[in-house]
């Protein structure tokens, strides 16, 4: 039998997780921390470069370990290496392979925090898991299902990354950030213990590339090779020749490596042709795309054409469109033309407060 | 809430009668003494090892020993005319297989036999292994994960036969199984004090008369008066302890070990035995329904401390490398914890572990 007032929190030693930690336990919660220890580029860790990364890094137990000790509730370090390295690792390289822009945080929450730390919480009799992330779970008697919406620190919201979250999870999830208003009333409950304040682990750096240099990383773990191929405009016409296609992302347009006298963007990625079309700013404007692993929260599937709100990257605003789903896809229908549609990135769809769901953007 | 340990072949704490014993050399004794004293405590872990007198060295950890050893015994093989191939298993402590991939890096030939699924050295394997120019063969006594103890007997004639140099890591051997270096005749053995009730930080290693001052020693310049005298004098005492005890202490780990066995197989929940644990106190086992490391904190909440795998690996967070060897997947071998009984364990306590078992598997 779970135990319905035991909680495992993910703890990074930073101030979310510890505050989540805290919060949880002034409710009442027999709390349990633990540090997730994920998969490392060997490369980086012999060059010292892992040393004060993000979330991950190894100086992160100790961190977690401290904290735990200051807010009084045991602390663990549990290994998730091997899931980490399979459902996030190599679906980021893989992504590249393919033109794409993975998102590996998605991912990672997918496979790694609300999957795989779920299944040890409830090995250790927990029927919850707790993260310091901003968003807010409801169970809604009307829909009889549980809802997420939008965290009220609204410039903190993280729920673009949690699209994927199944009712059965959603069951067994607490985000207890949900009720602060802002990063600073967080913040100021953190000062009491002794965390690392700095904002470094909020950034979308991606945490196993803590130096930034994806391209240095695929180079190091990819199985395949980075090949030059050629840049061409939407006829197909020459236009010059890029250093591999996993230099480039949808709507980049520095570091191209040439000129045109005018600016130009990239606008789409050929893996098949190994080539990288480039536009001017107009052609990097879509009204349109298709998404697939589509996951719903507020419905087990959309029953026909749907007004509602997508951002296409984390960073964005909400922007009104239709969707309907076809089969296991879905298409987005955009009000008016969005800039640099990703494939790889996720499109997550709101309806006022609530997070509807999302799905990874397709290429066609 | 009254702790319970049950990680014996982790670590052991020291034994009062340890303590008092080492006591009196932290102060009470002049300079001019260390020497005797030294001679004293090696010629005692001599007897007590059927080894003859001076061929016991102690140093600041088991580790420290199977460093010089194997490096040592490796270099003199090579440099005796044989050739630079060195061979060991795949079940290995850290402290020998980090040595033997060292060893590599710097151009040595390692090869890695591998084991049964019971963590037994296949002899034929080995005989087939061994070369004209192979300079060393280093092998476990009694695996630290398993407790299986190897045909060490077997394996030193066939490198006597060979003229092949045999080290012989027997840290988890030693105050558990009978230890007889006549009978055993191998060039080399390490020892630490900290499995057998005396304190962490002080080692000890035998080596035959006839390739004594042939090894090369890890670090020069040692002096006699910078020995870890009251550590030297307390493990000392323990081997005499555990070599006085050894049959009754072997029959009280195992008869306990039995119990816990029975005990947790008749929680029916499909729990099995890895390996063959021929070492008194060591029960490793495979459980279906839960991770090795969840288990760890579940028993670690209820106050009782066992571990996953070996207390290295389990800081490492990876799957046992042993438990790889003898067959199972990396999550199988993440789905096992090892118990280890030692001499204060009691009857009470292991129902404790068997009952608690029960609470955490069946809720």
């Amino acid at each position: 039998m779970l135990n319905k007032n035991k909680v495992i929190v993910g703890m990074s030693g930073g101030v979310d997780s510890t505050v989540a930690a805290y919060e949880l336990k002034r409710l009442g919660y027999e709390v349990i921390g633990v540090n997730m220890r994920l998969w490392q580029d060997d490369f980086l860790e012999d060059a010292h470069l892992l040393k004060d990364g993000g979330c991950c890094s190894l100086s992160s137990v100790e961190d977690a370990r401290r904290v735990c000790e200051q807010i009084g509730i045991p602390f663990y370090a549990l290994d998730f290496k091997a899931v980490f390295k399979e459902t996030v690792v190599d679906y980021f390289i893989e992504a590249y392979k393919n033109g794409e822009t993975p998102n590996p945080c998605i991912a990672c929450n997918k496979h790694v925090k609300f999957e795989a730390l779920l299944e040890k919480a409830h090995q250790l009799g927990a029927y919850y898991v707790a993260t310091g992330h901003y968003a807010d779970i409801k169970f809604d008697e009307t829909l009889n299902r549980y809802v997420v919406e939008k965290a009220k620190a609204v410039e903190k919201d993280q729920t673009y990354a949690l699209y994927n979250l199944t009712q059965d999870q959603l069951k067994h999830i607490l985000m207890p950030l949900a009720r602060f208003t802002s990063k600073e009333e967080v913040r100021q409950i953190a000062a009491q213990f002794d965390v690392q304040m700095s904002q470094k682990s909020d950034s979308q750096e991606i945490c196993f590339v803590p130096d930034q240099d994806y391209v240095g990383f695929l180079k190091r773990n990819a199985e395949y090779d980075i090949v030059p191929g050629k840049f061409v405009d939407g006829e197909g016409n020459l236009l010059g020749e890029h250093q591999g296609i996993v230099n480039y992302t949808v709507g980049q347009r520095k570091g191209l490596g040439i000129t045109f006298g005018k600016p130009m963007y990239v606008v789409d990625i050929d893996p098949d042709l190994n080539r990288v079309v480039l536009g001017e700013n107009e052609a990097v404007f879509k009204t349109e795309l298709w998404a697939n692993e589509v996951n719903f929260i507020l419905m087990d599937r959309l029953d026909g054409p749907y007004r509602c709100e997508a951002k296409i990257r984390y960073s964005a605003k909400p922007a009104p469109c239709l969707i309907e789903q076809h089969g296991d896809r879905v298409h987005v229908t955009f009000d008016t033309p969005q800039r640099a549609v990703t494939p790889g990135q996720a499109v997550v769809f709101y309806k006022d407060q609530y997070l509807v769901g999302g799905g990874t953007i397709i290429r066609k | 809430m009254n702790r319970l340990y049950l990680d014996y072949a982790a670590t052991t704490p020291v034994k009062p009668e340890i303590v008092e014993a080492m006591l009196p050399y932290f102060s009470d004794f002049s300079l001019s003494e260390v020497d005797a004293i030294y001679k004293d405590c090696a010629d005692t872990l001599a007897r007590c090892l059927n080894a003859p007198a001076s061929t016991i060295t102690f140093t600041p950890s088991g580790s420290f020993s199977n460093n010089l050893l194997i490096k040592g015994l490796a270099n003199y093989g090579k440099g005796k005319g044989k050739g630079t191939h060195i061979l060991t298993t795949v079940i290995e402590h850290p402290a020998v297989g980090n040595v033997f991939k060292h060893l590599g890096d710097l151009g040595f030939q390692v090869e890695v036999i591998p084991v049964d699924h019971k963590g037994y050295v296949d002899l034929n394997y080995l005989e087939k292994c061994i070369r004209p120019e192979t300079a060393l063969v280093s092998v476990m006594m009694v695996n630290n994960e398993l407790g299986t103890r190897q045909p060490i007997e077997a394996i030193s004639r066939l490198c006597r036969l060979n003229e092949v140099l045999l080290h012989v890591d027997a840290v988890q051997a030693l105050g558990n199984i009978p230890l007889d270096l006549e009978l055993l005749d191998v060039d080399a053995m390490t020892f630490s004090a900290h499995k057998v009730y005396a304190p962490k930080g002080c080692g000890a290693h035998y080596i035959k008369p006839a390739l004594q001052h042939l090894i090369e020693p890890l670090i020069y310049g040692e002096e006699p008066c910078g020995f870890n005298l009251p550590y030297i004098v307390g493990f000392a005492r323990a081997v005499v302890m555990a070599t006085e005890q050894l049959e009754s202490r072997s029959t009280h780990k195992h008869l306990l070990k039995e119990k816990l066995r029975v005990g947790l197989e008749g929680l029916e929940l499909g729990i099995k035995v890895n390996g063959n644990p021929d070492h008194p106190g060591i029960l490793n086992v495979y459980i279906p329904s839960r991770d090795g490391d969840t288990m760890v904190i579940n028993y670690d909440m209820y106050g009782i401390a066992i571990s996953s795998g070996s207390a290295c690996s389990s800081g490492a967070l990876n799957a046992s490398h042993v438990l790889r060897a003898i067959g199972y997947s990396e999550a199988e071998a993440k789905r096992c914890i090892r118990y280890a009984v030692g001499d204060m364990t009691t009857e009470e306590e292991i129902d404790r572990v068997i009952d608690i078992t029960r609470k955490i598997l069946k809720g």
